[in-house]
């Protein structure tokens, strides 16, 4: 099985500035195979934030070398790092993170626009695409809707029918039902472990230990992963 | 990117109708002053083409259209008489001013009976054009005269206790401001020489050089034959190069307008789109997520610049004549401009792009520099 994410000993050392240096991770290791629901948990500041920037490829390590569907991403350059997020990575955001001026579809649509020249696809094809994606989280009435005349609930499916309209190799949500009351919360996981059944990895951070049921567990404290 | 700008804008549209509001403000006044400016070029140039291809015979300097200079009737003749002068298409004037009640005078001008032809060129005159075989009293205005003195051909106008008669009108010179032909009654020399009470002398001479002669050689010849400290034979381009020269002041004054309302409209833009680009630093981190690159941002920011710029540069276009007419109006023209010279348009085109473009770089630079990190952290 291919590894979808593989992290060798990772680093991450901020400047906080007058010479002090933290260490966010510190060698961790990591490892995520195709068609995995992985859940990673872990205290404020145990490095989970940190983490999901260098897998989600917006940022670098300081160390380590880190790969993404088996490219080095570790030492890629800013514009390469904004490629790979276009092409193999699907995000999901806490606060849903939709763009206000965009209709619904707009929004799903939105993420083709950024593959590079060779996956481009003609407008038509992106729509047809966006809407099918909408479908897939049951939106297909909402598609005209602005993302402020929703609930929380029908904007996180939005996110995640916007996550996975380019084919990622894994969709990577940041607390998704963070912002969401428990109804609205079970439909978000129902829907994520359907993508999964279907093919799509997906990692997710959370604080919620009631919606991490059937996922592999990695626990992350002060920087590195605790033996499962 | 550009149908999201517009999306973009759509979404605020109290602040984009605002910034909207301001551009079309300044693109309005740059363009009303921008006709001012080309009127007076215009009505200049329409001036200096009634002696386009003559020389005039002056007395002290080239202080076109003729006025302060006086020469005597027999150095005139003198001038008319010489070889390289052809004299059924050249004349001597005599210019005066008549008041014509307690605040305003009349520029009046004497030409000779039968050489109207010598001013008054190709334009067409309603009536009669000439004021041979005519009364002594007999004139011929000029558009803008025949408005001021409301008059028509047929009537009779007193100025100075001299009661003037109206044979002919003349077609306006230029489309905004009056030249000084469109302002003048023409009457015989000998009239007024009268009425101003300056027997045997002129203020220039008209000369059209005859054929064969080129105006070169026709002005060397006259000014070797007379007084060069006392007088002075000078060509069309030298008239416009005075008569633009006295206007300096005015295009260095409009020109500091135009500048200064260019540099508020462009802040104007800055301001704003550094204010959205704050108020979407969210947007921007969560579009850098998604994959959109640096150069993609930092085009949405220019198109919403240019967006605004060209929506207000448009409507302004559109206000400029009505806007330009009231002008002329509240000045007292009683004739307007229905039509924007090409040259105005783009001119306002150029601002437009140039504001938009400009005014938009560095919000739109500002924009790529949010790291998507932080930006999704923003709230």
């Amino acid at each position: 099985m291919t590894n979808v994410v593989l992290g060798k000993e990772l680093w991450k050392r901020y400047n906080i500035g007058e010479g002090i240096q933290v260490h966010a991770l510190r060698g961790l290791n990591i490892t995520v195979d195709e068609g995995e629901f992985i859940s990673i948990m872990g205290p404020s500041g145990s490095g989970k934030s940190t983490l999901l920037n260098l897998i989600g490829a917006l940022d670098n390590p300081t160390k380590g070398e880190l790969f993404i569907d088996g490219e080095k991403i570790s030492s890629m350059s800013e514009s390469e790092l904004t490629k790979m997020r276009a092409e193999k990575i699907g995000f999901i955001f806490q606060t849903f993170n939709l763009l206000p001026a965009l209709t619904v579809r707009d929004n799903v649509e939105f993420p083709m626009r950024n593959l590079s020249r060779d996956k481009k696809v003609d407008k038509i094809s992106r729509i047809k695409r966006a809407e099918e994606c909408l479908e897939i989280v049951d939106l297909g009435h909402r598609m005209d809707y602005l993302p402020a005349k929703l609930s929380g609930g029908e904007r996180q499916r939005v996110a995640i029918a916007r996550a996975l309209v380019n084919h990622p190799k894994f969709i990577l949500a940041d607390e998704p039902t963070g912002n969401l009351d428990s109804e609205a919360s079970d439909n978000i996981i129902k829907l994520l472990h359907h993508i999964n059944n279907e093919g799509t990895t997906v990692i997710m951070v959370t604080h919620d230990k009631e919606i991490i049921n059937n996922t592999r567990i990695l626990k992350i404290r002060d920087g590195v992963i605790e033996p499962e | 990117m550009l149908d999201i700008a517009f999306k973009d804008l759509k979404s605020k549209k109290s602040r984009t109708t605002m910034v909207i509001i301001g551009v079309m403000t300044c693109v309005l006044l740059i363009g009303v002053i921008g006709y001012i400016t080309y009127d007076l070029q215009e009505s200049i140039q329409a001036d200096a083409n009634s002696i386009a291809g003559k020389l005039v015979f002056e007395k002290y300097g080239t202080g076109y259209p003729p006025s302060g200079s006086i020469i005597s009737e027999n150095v005139s003749d003198q001038v008319l008489a010489n070889s390289v002068v052809n004299p059924d298409k050249s004349t001597a004037l005599l210019s005066t001013a008549l008041p014509l009640n307690s605040t305003t005078s009349v520029g009046i001008v004497g030409i000779t009976q039968g050489k109207e032809r010598a001013l008054i060129n190709n334009i067409k005159v309603n009536g009669k054009n000439s004021l041979l075989g005519q009364s002594n009293n007999s004139v011929i205005l000029g558009s803008q005269a025949a408005i001021n003195y409301n008059v028509t051909v047929g009537d009779t106008f007193t100025v100075d206790n001299q009661q003037l008669k109206v044979i002919g009108v003349m077609q306006k010179q230029s489309i905004g401001s009056a030249t000084s032909l469109d302002s003048t009654v023409f009457a015989s020399l000998q009239f007024v020489q009268n009425i101003s009470q300056s027997p045997g002398v002129v203020t220039a001479d008209i000369i059209t050089p005859n054929n064969g002669v080129s105006l070169q050689d026709a002005q060397n010849t006259m000014q070797n034959s007379f007084n060069s400290s006392l007088y002075t034979v000078y060509t069309q381009q030298d008239a416009l190069q005075v008569l633009n020269s006295n206007e300096n002041a005015s295009y260095v004054f409009l020109d500091l307008i135009i500048a200064m309302i260019l540099i508020v409209s462009a802040i104007l833009i800055m301001v704003v789109m550094m204010m959205s680009v704050k108020e979407k630093t969210k947007d921007i981190g969560t579009m850098r997520a998604l994959g959109t690159s640096r150069m993609r941002i930092m085009l949405l920011i220019i198109y919403e610049s240019l967006i605004i710029s060209c929506i207000g540069g448009i409507i302004g276009l559109i206000l400029i004549i009505p806007l330009y007419n009231l002008f002329l109006l509240l000045a007292g023209s009683t004739s307007f401009s229905y039509t924007i010279p090409l040259s105005i348009v783009l001119e306002i085109a150029v601002v437009v792009i140039v504001i938009g473009t400009f005014s938009g770089l560095i919000p739109a630079y500002q924009a790529t520099r949010i790291s998507p990190i932080e930006a999704l952290r923003y709230e």
